[in-house]
């Protein structure tokens, strides 16, 4: 036995690693006419990633408060280094992941991947695309341009002209009657926390139900 | 792939393996790719994280304090760009300004009246009123600067 062999061996008694990568060695992988429609969900998956990962390096300079985030903003894209790319490279991932997220949502329901037991697979994703859309909404502002600011402006009045719940939810969103600093610091809390924090659970359960489950295969095939 | 190679080795029926130096030249060319790939992102990410130097216009001159704001015998802290400064009257009604960055760590330093000297107050490092370091440990003496008093205004500049 190898060393390697032995650390393994340590590492599985008390892990049981084994299971995981047995499961990992042995895949099923769609093989027919539709393959390509299944390749979006790992492109969305790994499109999160690199917004994670330009997330984090863009916390490391943006300065979250009205008077301070607009040029911290232009102050990553001028002076720093590479920060231009960082930030084109989050800017652009998000419009794709959007994309790639569509494509997949609309793939999964017409090759009604969504059949029984994939029900809460399905449903998870429509909670992810929810919670996408709330990312690209919140992240949106932060740059606090005009251009940022009339867009929440119009998009919290959109909510806002929603029966009974509109007017306080309109509220809540801003922070206040008005777009102003308050809604700034706030979107960003939803940005860079609590919009994390749920879609980390949620990939984590669809993700997981991808691989108990395995590939759906399409009716027609 | 080493693996598939040598099973290849030992049945002979099986089909004509590419030669090793092919091998060798491709498994060369997939190694650097991926190397140069994740140099390409690597580096830029390393270089995002180097804070950049930020270029402050220096300030060589300021509006320290009103005249009436120093008494004899007293002193004021003062903002000289982003560092601290000291503008002091003495007993006689002379006017000094020194930095007020203690010369050992960085503490602000302050006028006594009682002592008629500049301490420290961290480390107890005292310096006297031509910025001399007298005792303590701050081991230079604190820079000076050129004080004008016009009008009201006492306007301190770096010599």
């Amino acid at each position: 036995m190898t060393k390697i062999d032995a650390v393994f061996l340590w590492l599985d008694e008390r892990l049981g690693i084994k299971t995981i990568a047995e499961v990992a060695q042995k895949k099923e992988v769609p093989l027919h006419r539709h393959s390509v429609w299944y390749y979006f969900g790992g492109m969305t998956l790994f499109l999160f990633s690199v917004q994670v990962a330009t997330g984090i390096l863009l916390l490391l300079y943006y300065r979250p408060s009205a008077d301070t985030a607009f040029e911290s903003v232009q102050f990553i894209i001028t002076e720093v280094q590479f920060g231009w790319l960082i930030r084109s490279v989050h800017s652009w991932s998000a419009n794709l992941l959007i994309l790639t997220l569509f494509i997949h949502m609309f793939s999964v329901y017409f090759l009604s991947a969504y059949r029984s037991p994939r029900e809460i697979t399905w449903v998870s994703g429509a909670l992810l695309l929810f919670i996408c859309i709330g990312f690209g909404f919140s992240g949106y502002l932060l740059p606090w341009n005009k251009l940022a600011f009339f867009a929440t402006k119009v998009g919290t009045e959109i909510a806002g002209v929603v029966p009974l719940v509109g007017r306080p939810m309109l509220r809540f969103l801003r922070g206040g009657d008005e777009v102003t600093g308050a809604t700034l610091t706030r979107f960003f809390g939803f940005h860079v926390a609590v919009l994390p924090a749920i879609a980390t659970v949620l990939i984590g359960v669809h993700v997981l139900l991808v691989q108990m489950h395995g590939m759906s295969v399409p009716p027609s095939i | 792939m080493g693996d598939s190679a040598h099973r290849r080795e030992d049945n002979p029926g099986a089909p004509q393996r590419p030669s090793p130096s092919r091998r060798r030249f491709l498994d060369y060319l997939l190694g650097t790719s991926t190397v140069a790939t994740l140099g390409a992102i690597v580096y830029p990410i390393f270089k995002f994280m180097v804070p950049p130097e930020v270029v402050e216009a220096q300030q060589n001159s300021v509006v320290a304090a009103k005249n009436a704001e120093v008494a004899n015998n007293t002193g004021k802290i003062f903002k000289f760009g982003s560092k601290p400064g000291i503008v002091i009257r003495t007993e006689t009604g002379e006017v000094k300004a020194f930095s007020a960055s203690c010369t050992h760590l960085d503490c602000i330093v302050q006028y006594d009246p009682a002592k008629k000297s500049i301490i420290c107050a961290c480390h107890n490092g005292v310096y006297d009123l031509t910025g001399k370091n007298v005792s303590g440990p701050p081991p230079r003496p604190l820079e000076e600067f050129t004080v004008n008093v016009k009008g009201d205004d006492i306007t301190v500049t770096r010599a």
